[in-house]
C-alpha cells in the first residue's frame, strides 16, 4: 500500500508537467476558439459581445470561403505524391547502398530548416526577373517561367514549397517502419525467387500498411492547415487564387478585424479534419475485421 | 537509495525549468536608456517631471537615433526615464498589448481604433500647449466626443516621384502635366529600356495611393475623401474608377514592371535609385529612402499626379497617450516634446513653427497645384469597409490584371452592390 501511494506520487509529478503544457497551450486555447467563435469579438476590446451562429452563418452564406479548398486540393495532391517519392527514397536509402547515412541527413536538412526562412528562399527562386532557375532555364534557350502568376499552378509551385521541406521527414518515417520488417522475410522471399518489386509488392507494403495511413492523414491534415506559404509569398492573391482555408481565416483576424469569424472557420476545419479521422478510423477497422 | 535521490532531483529540476519558462516570458526586449541618478529631480522647476514611460515606434531602422533622442529628453529632464520601444509587426503587437491591458504609455493609432473608440484607449490631450493654427491636422485628432486624443508628429504630401536621370536619358524635358503627356512620356520611357512605372506590386502596400479613397479624391479636388462613402450607394463611383484605370492602362501598355506577380519593394527601390525605373506615385516620405540607396539627391524629384486638381496633404501616425499610463504628465510633455523636435531631420514636421526644408517637398509644391487637406475622417467607412471584407489595394490588384473589360467592370459592379446593401446598417 505504502508503495502504491509512493508510485502514484511519482506518476503525478512526472505526469504534471506535460499535462499542464498540454491543458495550458492546447485544451486552453481551443476552447478560447471555440468561445470566440461565437463573439464579434474585434482583437482589441476587453470584453466579449456573444452573437450567438451569427460567425457560422455568415461563414455558410459565403461560397468564396469554400471555394478555397480548391486551392488546398493542389496541396493534397502534392502530398499524396510527396507520401509517394518519400517511400520510394525510405527503400532506395534503406537497402545496401554506399554513403546512405550521409543521403539521409542530406535529405532530411529542408525540415530542420526554419519555414519562414524556407518561404523566402523561395520567393527569391519564384521570382520572375531575378530567379535562378530562370537564369538557368535562360542559358539552355528555354523561356522564362512565370511561377507566380493568376494561373491555378501557382497553387502547384506554393505546395512544392511543402513538399522539398517534407518529403525528408516523410522518408525518415518510412525509414522507421521499413527498419521493423525483420529480415528473415526478405532473406525467405530472396530465396523464393522474388525481385526487387515483387518484394515491395507482397512484403514490404503490407507490413508498413499502418505507417503508411498514418503519414498519409498527417499529411492530409497538412495540406488543409495550410497557410503559410500563401500568407508569405503570395498573400492569397490575386483575387484570392492562392488562398487556402486557414489563410482566409487569418486575413479575417488581421485584416478586417473579424477575430469571431475567424475563430469559427478555424472551428469548422476542426470538424472537417475530425470528419477526416473517423473516416479513416472506419476504413482501418474495417481491414482489420477482414484480416482476422 | 541513490536511486531514489536522483529521481526526486530530476524531478525538482524538470518542475523548476516548467516555471523558470514562465518568468522568463514576461520579459521585453528593450532598448533601455535609463538616467545615470533616477531620482534626481531638477532643480528651481515648479513640478519636476518624474515616472518612466515607454514609447512604442515602428521605426527599427533608427534604433540608435531614438535611444539619443530620449537620452537628450532626459538630460533636460533629471528624473525622468523615457524608454523606446521599437516594434516590426507594429499593428499587430500593440493591438495584442492593448487586448492585454499592457498598453505602452505613448503609442500611434492602429486597427481597429477610430475617432468612436479613442476615448477607450487615449488620454484627452487638450491641455497640450498648441493649437490648431500650430499643428497641421489638429482637429483630425478629436474623438466622436469633441476631446482630443490624438496628434499627428509628421504629415506627407503625395505626388510622383520620379529618377531624373531617368528622364533624360530618354528624352523628356519636363515633367508632364496631364495623363496625355503622361502617357507619352511612358512611350519615351519604355523606347529608352526603362520601365515607366514601377509598382511593387507583389508587396501590394505600395500602390496605395492610386487606390486609396481618401487620395484619390482629394487629388481629384474632392476634399470630403472617404468620407462622402458613406452617404452614397457606390464605393467604386468615376473618381475611383478614373485613377484605377490608368493603372489598368499602363499595365495594358506594359509601361509596369516585367512581372508586376514578382515585382517587389525592395528590387523597386534600388531600380528607381538606379534609375531602371523612372517613376512611382507614392509620398514625400519616400524620396529620401532612394539618396540613402545611393541616388544623388539632385537626380530624384516630385511632381503633382498627372492631371491632379489638388495634392493630398496628409497626416502621419496619429500619436497618443494611453488612458493607463502611470505617468501621464510625463508622458505629455515628451508627446509635446516630440511635437517640437522631429525625431528625424528627413520628417516633414505637423508642426507649422518648424521650417520645412525638403528639397523634394519644395520641387512638389513649385508646379503650381495647391495642396489640399481631408476633413476629418468618418468611422463609417472604414466599419462598412471591414464588414464588407473589402480590401481595396489586394482588390485593385485583381482589377489591373483581369484582362476582359466586362468582367472588370463586373467585379466593380458586385463591390458596388454589397456596399450599397452594407451601408445602410451603419
Amino acid at each position: 500500500m505504502k508503495i502504491k501511494t509512493k508510485d502514484r506520487i511519482y506518476i503525478v509529478c512526472f505526469l504534471l508537467v506535460p499535462v499542464t503544457l498540454l491543458v495550458l497551450f492546447s485544451y486552453y486555447p481551443l476552447f478560447k476558439l471555440i468561445q470566440l467563435s461565437f463573439t464579434n469579438w474585434n482583437g482589441m476590446s476587453t470584453e466579449l459581445k456573444y452573437i450567438g451562429i451569427k460567425n457560422y452563418k455568415d461563414i455558410a452564406g459565403q461560397k468564396e470561403l469554400f471555394r478555397t479548398f480548391g486551392n488546398n486540393m493542389a496541396y493534397v495532391i502534392t502530398a499524396i505524391i510527396q507520401q509517394v517519392a518519400g517511400l520510394f527514397l525510405a527503400i532506395l536509402l534503406n537497402s545496401n547502398i554506399k554513403m546512405k547515412t550521409t543521403f539521409r541527413a542530406i535529405l532530411f536538412m529542408p525540415y530542420i530548416i526554419n519555414g519562414v526562412a524556407v518561404a523566402f528562399m523561395f520567393n527569391y527562386l519564384y521570382d520572375y526577373s531575378n530567379s535562378p532557375i530562370n537564369f538557368v532555364l535562360n542559358l539552355f534557350g528555354a523561356e522564362s517561367v512565370h511561377f507566380i502568376s493568376n494561373s491555378y499552378m501557382t497553387n502547384f509551385a506554393l505546395s512544392f514549397i511543402s513538399f522539398w521541406k517534407y518529403c525528408g521527414w516523410t522518408m525518415v518515417i518510412y525509414i522507421a517502419a521499413l527498419q521493423s520488417i525483420s529480415s528473415e522475410v526478405y532473406e525467405a522471399a530472396r530465396i523464393d525467387g522474388a525481385g526487387f518489386f515483387q518484394t515491395i509488392r507482397y512484403i514490404t507494403l503490407p507490413n508498413i500498411k499502418t505507417m503508411l495511413e498514418v503519414s498519409l492523414l498527417l499529411s492530409l491534415n497538412g495540406a488543409l492547415q495550410v497557410y503559410f506559404e500563401p500568407f508569405l509569398i503570395t498573400k492569397g492573391g490575386p483575387d484570392g487564387r492562392t488562398a487556402t482555408f486557414i489563410s482566409s481565416s487569418l486575413e479575417l483576424a488581421y485584416n478586417y478585424s473579424k477575430y469571431g469569424k475567424a475563430a469559427a472557420m478555424g472551428v469548422i476545419l476542426l470538424i472537417i479534419i475530425l470528419i477526416l479521422v473517423a473516416v479513416q478510423n472506419i476504413f482501418l477497422k474495417g481491414d482489420d475485421a477482414a484480416v482476422n | 537509495m541513490k536511486r531514489k535521490a536522483l529521481t526526486v532531483l530530476l524531478m525538482a529540476s524538470m518542475l523548476g525549468s516548467a516555471l523558470a519558462g514562465c518568468g522568463s516570458s514576461a520579459e521585453k526586449e528593450l532598448t533601455t536608456v535609463e538616467t545615470e541618478d533616477e531620482t534626481a529631480k531638477a532643480d528651481g522647476g515648479e513640478a519636476a517631471l518624474t515616472g518612466s514611460i515607454t514609447v512604442a515606434s515602428n521605426r527599427t531602422d533608427i534604433e540608435d537615433k531614438l535611444v539619443s533622442y530620449a537620452q537628450k529628453f532626459m538630460d533636460e529632464h533629471p528624473g525622468t526615464n523615457v524608454t523606446f520601444e521599437t516594434i516590426k509587426e507594429y499593428d499587430d503587437v500593440v493591438a495584442t498589448r492593448i487586448a492585454g491591458g499592457e498598453a505602452p504609455d505613448i503609442f500611434y493609432v492602429v486597427d481597429p481604433i477610430n475617432q468612436d473608440t479613442y476615448k477607450d484607449y487615449f488620454l484627452p490631450i487638450d491641455d497640450l500647449d498648441f493649437t490648431a493654427d500650430d499643428i497641421l491636422f489638429y482637429e483630425n485628432g478629436r474623438g466622436t466626443d469633441g476631446n482630443l486624443y490624438v496628434l499627428p508628429l509628421t504629415v506627407s504630401y503625395c505626388g510622383m516621384v520620379y529618377n531624373k536621370a531617368a528622364f533624360k536619358e530618354a528624352g523628356i524635358e519636363k515633367v508632364p502635366m496631364t495623363v496625355d503627356e503622361f502617357y507619352d512620356d511612358c512611350e519615351k520611357l519604355k523606347a529608352a529600356g526603362i520601365t515607366p512605372v514601377g509598382t511593387a506590386f507583389k508587396d501590394i502596400w505600395p500602390i496605395y495611393a492610386w487606390c486609396g479613397w481618401g487620395e484619390v479624391n482629394i487629388t481629384a479636388g474632392d476634399n470630403r475623401g472617404e468620407n462622402k462613402y458613406p452617404d452614397q450607394d457606390e464605393i467604386y463611383d468615376d473618381t475611383m474608377l478614373a485613377s484605377m484605370n490608368i493603372m489598368r492602362e499602363l499595365y495594358k501598355r506594359g509601361y509596369l514592371e516585367d512581372d508586376i506577380m514578382s515585382a517587389n519593394w525592395d528590387q523597386f527601390k534600388l531600380d528607381l535609385s538606379q534609375g531602371k525605373v523612372a517613376m512611382h506615385y507614392s509620398e514625400t516620405w519616400l524620396p529620401s529612402q532612394f539618396v540613402e540607396l545611393g541616388a544623388k539627391q539632385e537626380d530624384i524629384g516630385m511632381f503633382p499626379f498627372p492631371g491632379a486638381k489638388n495634392i493630398k496633404a496628409g497626416e502621419g501616425k496619429k500619436w497618443g497617450i494611453s488612458k493607463d499610463t502611470s505617468s501621464p504628465e510625463l508622458a505629455k510633455a515628451f508627446l509635446s516634446y516630440m511635437l517640437e523636435n522631429p525625431v528625424e531631420p528627413t520628417d516633414i514636421p505637423s508642426n507649422t513653427s518648424i521650417e520645412v526644408s525638403d528639397p523634394f517637398v519644395a520641387e512638389l509644391l513649385s508646379y503650381g497645384v495647391e495642396p489640399l487637406s481631408p476633413i476629418v475622417g468618418d468611422a463609417r467607412f472604414s466599419n462598412i469597409k471591414n464588414d464588407i471584407e473589402l480590401d481595396g489595394q489586394k482588390f485593385f490588384l485583381t482589377y489591373v490584371m483581369e484582362e476582359s473589360d466586362e468582367k472588370a467592370a463586373e467585379l466593380i459592379a458586385d463591390w458596388n452592390k454589397k456596399w450599397a446593401e452594407a451601408r445602410v446598417n451603419y
